[in-house]
């Protein structure tokens, strides 16, 4: 389990981010935030100097990095569900189980949000995205429709129905044009921005099971993410899941074509783990992150594809995390980790009343770089 | 404290004098024996017809995603809470329909159980935890079949319906002897060979049964019944059954039904378990598995929770829509509820310590919410009920005394429940 | 009669002598045990009739045909019954019997993993064909190593796709010691005073280093021991602290687990392409040793109560895993004197059951004597015997035989040796598929072999998987099986020399009543049986074909044929 490191390394962070050579073979975990509570969700600003997390106490919470301060938004009636940034701007959007969306100003704590979408779902609005010149925000969720948003004050501009299943995750392809949304089918459908056409599906159905005896179906394609240049994206989700009830299975993520719509690699983990990958994240050299999430509070792992090898080059052990996101100087990754407060597992649990409570979660960095103190070997023995 | 006193009550005196045959007319503990005989003929005439519908979700359905909503505690999972049509009661936003028909439910959200493994767990509830007694106890059908008798109309007093696999299973009789077991349709489906050939007419059929009949009888001579009457048992139970195939004939269910029951298993099922009970099959037990959401919880609850919302709605308005509902106890349960804490999979694990359970129909309160949880719904907050009472109170809907009712084994009086547990406070009408 | 004390027994034992007291022969001491405790009058020894029907589904597994009852009830030979209990364990039918009767308890109707249960069945008869010792079959059970697939004793303990030590472990306990601890593998038994955790888990410790690995080389999954590394720590639901034990088998001292360096663990060390390599110190062969051991009295005695069971329908010890202190065995004495002369005779399984087959005891009526109170006939005082209910293959054997069937139908064409273990697992699947089709409503064509008849019989009566089959479980699914089933009603019509066209060129009452009776229930008719079926022929002479395959059914379907009596 990463230990959230002290926050010494939090104020050194944007500075040491200046020198080391990326190299995700050699990625460590770097500086954390810990919270009481389970977070779901957190992403880095667009100009790296935040990092904003949220999850299952509904509240939005705000780092500066610079600072290592943190500050709080009121957040949502519900838990959150999805969190992202504008491009530009001081725009933070966020969604819940409910179905609302609120857009915040994230630098100013205790702020009420600048507008709010309610019923911008029937249901749970589980995904999130922005275009790139930050003109819309879109979402989608239960009722298998995407909604695309205006991010000035949040009116509704127009809408994409068509999925067959809860949409679980949304990305904007780096030509600003293109949209790709997954659902619990494994079903990717490309939608043209201007046209509002579904130019295709693409087929994923991997990474949804529903054998013959389940009541329910699992999987879907939980994430989503483009290459820089947009010529391949990347899914990531639980294939061949054993039940609908530990819902255990094979996490697995595959790589696109995004020209063919093929898919051309299938990525695993290299350690055990039981449920699916929530979060991939292309890397600057073309390789790939993606994590974990298994059962029993036990460790997964952080993963480093190449394109080519479906077995990781790399792997970080840590515990489960549901969300990815890069910082915008490419050496750092950024996933909400769940920590087991020691009431885990079956009840019959009378006599830990007292200290029954919630699992907690860190935000963890993730450094994409050699561990400057563990170059000298005589450190790197200390630490063995 | 009410527990210790009650359990050494003249009641349970009597009861228990009575059983091992010594009540002798002497009035005990100011009980006059008149009033006993009274109560008893009285409680005889209460449970002529009474029937019995025993849903249970294998695995153990979330309390939170269910009758006891918690959206404001650290523990309560995403989904919100709704009104009901008991004023006051709010049950999960994914139980719409049942929340149009809480006025005939009682529920239950403080039972606090002791085993939190399915293995050991299932066993244990189904048969009443019963204190150790050195022989395997019946199931609850199992139970209510000998305890009410085989009802006249000849059809199999117990059947279970559920997924997979059919058969008969005689397990679940316990040491009451396999005629009282389940008979299991697997999906529903009719036994296999139900259908008699063509080549066998009814007078054929007839003809050979009562040469059947004749051989047992001479077979009977000197020896003990009960294997006899269990293998005859067999014959005459099928006989009955291949009178009724339109039960299991789900052409002749109208197209209405279906939608309101939903196409899922427990949709289907529960709308079989109507026709069973409106046929006067005596206990229905609907099994539905896979509720053990270890595993993505909300996800999964948010499609399953659903399936038992609807059927379950429905069966009771059909059954309250048909008069029936005077007649039928309804007990919707799991073998334990799902633990506040939330696991590393977004599941929850297992929560004997706290969880809900409802029940409907013949001698319930209809409208009733009984105990409470404490705020963060981990807890239950003031006095507990396990399983023993849960039968307690089941049993005393049926009109049948517990405490003066006792299995004969081979001589031995054996309690039907356990001697330490009482009816839920408030469940019974 | 003399029953020693265990402890003089042991020391007798130690001495070489092994035979019991005085030269009596043990089925003489069985019945002087059971009559002792009796505790009321005892049935009379049960007719001809009933003892040869009894008999042979006891040693043959299937009832004779009529023309066999005949011969026996028409022989004077004042012995004929012990001549003919040899002739049966003489016979081809009874490994075949053992075997089935056998694979029922050991591997309670579950099918799974890589090893087809024909192998297995030819096996485990093999076995008994050639009279090996109990203890050593049950040795071969768990002293594996290597493909299991090579091997088809490697399906007791690998009857699943994965290899499991706690269910083996379990399955050991219940079925060569009698112990259920089920409870045990998480605290000690909560009601079983004898059962300890740390039993469970001293069997385990034997188990647990086991697993299967793949041979990279040759493909094949290998079960293969790891190094032991001490002893193996387990922890109570109800206690805080950790336990330890060594591996023990229940009763007997731990095992003490030689120390060795890192990486000395080997005589031959494992292969990088997969071998796995040949270890020093193997702690599987020693629990087949030590469990197997003359020394491990709970092993014998759980092997006697078992196949004492087998023939009286009721274990000494009852349950028959819930051997301990507080379910003692009904006659403590006569359990210890089966065990030690089982352990004399060198775990002779067929020496057993011919002795108590000899006994009176077995050969008991299932009649109380008339005026007894039934209610207080225990089974456990075998004052009259037992009812025994038919096992799946011999009621679809007896029904076989007693329409005549059973020489109708063919063999099963043998399934080729050299075909690779996974496609004839498929096979053995496509019959039992076929089998299962054509004991429906909707198929086709009927099974032409006895083995696919059989498997449609074994379709509908087998218990459900992972249960013991001890108790007697009628289901209406049965009792629908024999109403309606096309095969079943197909064998009632005249066919060849089958019972009904054989009754067909019958035209006395009473000579029909006989063939009937004798064909089916292996007894003659009585007077008012007779009687009855010159009525029943008369109200239907119209269709008399039917009316003599009603009569035949009636019978098929009568408690007196479902049972073993």
């Amino acid at each position: 389990m990463p230990k959230p490191a002290a926050n010494e390394s939090v104020e050194s962070l944007l500075s040491e981010a200046q020198g080391p050579a990326f190299d995700p073979a050699k990625a460590h975990i770097g500086p954390a935030f810990k919270h009481e509570r389970q977070l779901i969700r957190a992403r880095f600003s667009a100009d790296g100097k935040f990092v904003a997390a949220a999850g299952l106490d509904k509240l939005i919470h705000v780092w500066d990095l610079e600072s290592g301060k943190k500050h709080t938004l009121p957040g949502h009636a519900t838990w959150v569900s999805s969190l992202v940034f504008h491009p530009k701007g001081r725009q933070l959007f966020t969604a819940d189980f409910h179905g609302t969306i609120h857009c915040w100003d994230f630098a100013t704590p205790d702020s009420k949000p600048l507008f709010t979408i309610t019923g911008a779902d029937a249901n749970i609005t589980r995904a999130l995205a922005v275009m790139l010149d930050g003109a819309h925000v879109l979402s989608g969720g239960d009722d298998c429709t995407v909604r695309v948003w205006s991010t000035k004050d949040g009116a509704k501009v127009k809408q994409w129905p068509g999925h067959k299943g809860c949409i679980f995750s949304i990305a904007v392809h780096p030509d600003g044009k293109s949209v790709a949304s997954g659902d619990l089918f494994g079903t990717v459908k490309h939608w043209d921005f201007a046209t509002d056409k579904c130019v295709r599906d693409l087929d994923a159905k991997e990474l949804h099971t529903r054998k013959e005896d389940f009541i329910a179906d699992v999987g879907g394609v939980r994430c989503i993410a483009f290459d820089a240049k947009g010529a391949t994206m990347v899914i990531g989700g639980l294939s061949n899941a054993e039940s609908n009830a530990f819902c255990p299975g094979t996490p697995l993520a595959l790589l696109f074509d995004w020209g063919t719509g093929k898919k051309t690699q299938e990525f695993k983990l290299a350690n055990k783990s039981d449920g699916p990958i929530n979060a991939v994240r292309f890397l600057q050299n073309g390789m790939i992150a993606g994590f974990g999430e298994t059962q029993n509070g036990a460790q997964t792992e952080l993963a480093f594809w190449q394109p080519d090898k479906s077995e990781p080059l790399h792997s970080l052990k840590a515990q489960s995390a549901y969300d990815l996101d890069i910082h915008p100087d490419g050496l750092r990754l950024l996933a909400p980790l769940f920590i087991p407060m020691g009431s885990g597992g079956n009840g019959a649990r009378e006599k830990q009343k007292a200290n029954y409570i919630p699992n907690a979660s860190v935000v963890q960095i993730f450094n994409l770089f050699a561990d400057p103190k563990a170059k000298d070997p005589k450190n790197a023995k200390k630490k063995a | 404290m009410r527990r210790s006193s009650e359990c050494g009550s003249a009641e349970h005196l009597i009861s228990r004098r009575q059983a091992l045959g010594t009540l002798a007319g002497a009035a005990v503990g100011g009980f006059g024996l008149s009033s006993l005989m009274q109560e008893a003929v009285a409680a005889d005439m209460k449970q002529k017809g009474k029937q019995v519908l025993f849903i249970w979700l294998d695995g153990g359905m979330s309390q939170f995603e269910s009758w006891d909503p918690k959206p404001d505690s650290e523990f309560g999972g995403p989904f919100r809470s709704i009104k009901t049509s008991v004023p006051g009661t709010h049950i999960s936003e994914l139980m719409p329909d049942t929340a149009k028909i809480m006025h005939h439910l009682a529920v239950v959200r403080s039972m606090s159980t002791k085993d939190p493994n399915h293995s050991t767990g299932v066993p244990r509830m189904q048969r009443g935890d019963p204190a150790n007694r050195g022989v395997p106890y019946p199931y609850l059908g199992a139970a209510v079949t000998k305890l009410l008798g085989f009802p006249a109309n000849g059809l199999p007093p117990y059947i279970w319906i559920k997924p997979g696999s059919a058969g008969f299973i005689y397990q679940e009789a316990g040491f009451l002897g396999s005629k009282y077991g389940a008979l299991a349709l697997g999906d529903g489906k009719p036994p296999i060979h139900i259908h008699r050939p063509e080549s066998v007419t009814d007078e054929t059929d007839a003809a050979r049964h009562e040469l059947r009949r004749l051989a047992n009888a001479r077979f009977r001579l000197d020896r003990r019944d009960s294997e006899v009457d269990a293998y005859e048992q067999s014959y005459e139970m099928a006989v009955q059954l291949m009178k009724r195939k339109e039960l299991f004939d789900n052409t002749r269910l109208p197209a209405k039904d279906i939608e309101r029951y939903g196409t899922h298993p427990l949709g289907r099922h529960l709308l079989q378990a109507r026709v069973l009970l409106e046929a006067g099959v005596q206990f229905v037990k609907v099994t539905s598995y896979h509720w053990d959401t270890h595993g993505d919880n909300f996800n999964m609850s948010q499609q399953m929770v659903p399936q038992i919302d609807k059927p379950f709605a429905a069966i009771v308005n059909d059954l309250e829509d048909r008069g029936m509902l005077d007649n039928v106890v309804v007990v919707l349960m799991s073998e334990f509820g799902r633990t506040p804490t939330i696991n590393s999979r977004i599941g929850r694990d297992h929560w004997p310590d706290a969880w809900s359970l409802a029940l409907a129909g013949a001698g319930i309160n209809r409208g009733a919410l009984i105990g409470k949880t404490t705020k963060d719904g981990a807890w239950v907050d003031g006095e507990g009920y396990d399983v023993g009472d849960l039968f307690h109170t089941v049993f005393r809907a049926l009109g049948i005394n517990p405490n003066k009712a006792h299995y004969d084994n081979n001589g031995q009086p054996l309690p039907i429940v356990r001697d330490d547990c009482f009816a839920i406070d408030g469940a019974l009408a | 009669m003399r029953i020693l004390p265990t402890a003089v027994v042991l020391l007798a034992l130690s001495l070489g002598a092994i035979s019991s007291a005085a030269g009596e022969a043990t089925h003489s001491e069985i019945d002087q045990a059971i009559t002792a405790a009796a505790g009321g009058s005892l049935a009379p020894i049960a007719s001809d009739a009933e003892f040869l029907r009894r008999v042979s589904l006891d040693f043959a597994g299937k009832i004779p045909t009529s023309a066999e009852a005949r011969q026996f009830l028409a022989d004077r030979d004042a012995d004929k019954r012990a001549k003919l209990i040899d002739r049966l364990i003489a016979a081809p039918e009874f490994p075949l019997r053992l075997e089935q009767a056998v694979t029922v308890m050991l591997l309670e109707r579950r099918a799974g993993g890589k090893i087809s249960e024909g192998k297995w069945r030819d096996w485990l008869r093999a076995q008994f064909a050639a009279s090996r010792p109990w203890n050593e079959i049950v040795h071969d059970l768990l002293a594996l190593e290597g493909d299991p697939t090579a091997t088809p004793a490697a399906k007791f303990m690998l009857n699943d796709e994965k290899y499991d030590s706690q269910k083996v472990a379990h399955d050991v306990a219940r079925f060569f010691l009698g112990m259920n601890l089920q409870c045990a593998q998480c605290h000690d038994h909560p009601t079983v005073k004898g059962f300890a955790q740390a039993d469970f888990y001293g069997i385990y410790a034997f188990l647990a280093q086991t697993d299967m690995k793949p041979n990279k080389v040759t493909k094949a999954i290998m079960l293969a021991e790891a190094p032991t590394t001490g002893k193996i720590e387990f922890k109570s639901v109800f206690k805080p602290e950790k336990e330890f034990t060594a591996p023990r088998v229940p009763g007997a001292e731990d095992i003490a687990i030689p120390a060795f360096a890192p990486g000395e663990e080997y005589e031959v060390k494992p292969d990088k392409s997969g071998l796995p390599g040949v270890l020093k110190f193997r702690l599987q062969p020693l629990l087949a040793r030590e469990l197997t051991s003359d020394a491990n009295r709970r092993f014998a005695m759980n092997s006697v109560n078992r196949f004492w069971f087998l023939l009286t329908g009721r274990g000494l010890v009852h349950p028959l895993d819930m051997m301990h202190k507080d379910n003692p065995p009904s006659h403590p004495a006569l359990l210890d004197l089966l065990a030690n002369e089982f352990i004399g005779h060198k775990f002779d399984v067929r020496w057993l059951l011919r002795e108590i087959a000899l006994s009176e005891t077995y050969q008991r009526s299932t009649r109380a004597p008339s005026g007894t109170d039934l209610n207080s006939v225990k089974p456990e005082s075998y004052r009259v015997a037992n009812l025994k209910p038919l096992s799946a293959e011999q009621i679809g054997a007896a029904t076989m035989v007693a329409t005549g069937s059973w020489e109708l139908l063919g063999k099963a064409a043998p399934v080729a040796e050299e075909e690779p273990n996974a496609q004839e697992t498929k096979k053995e699947k496509k019959q039992k598929d076929k089998a299962r089709s054509r004991a429906d409503e909707g198929g086709k064509e009927l099974p032409t072999t006895r083995e696919d008849s059989l498997a449609a019989f074994v379709k509908t009566f087998a218990g459900p998987a992972g249960e013991p089959e001890v108790e007697f479980a009628p289901s209406m699914a049965h009792s629908l099986f024999l109403m309606n089933d096309r095969m079943v009603l197909a064998w009632l019509k005249p066919s060849a020399n089958n019972l009904t066209a054989r009754l067909a060129k019958l035209s006395g009452a009473a000579e029909i009543a006989d063939e009937l009776y004798l064909s089916v229930l292996t007894r003659t008719p009585g007077k008012d049986e007779i009687a009855e079926v010159e009525n029943f022929l008369k109200k239907h002479g119209t269709d008399r074909q039917q009316a003599l395959g009603d009569l035949a059914w009636a019978l098929l379907a009568s408690a007196e044929f479902r049972l073993n009596h």
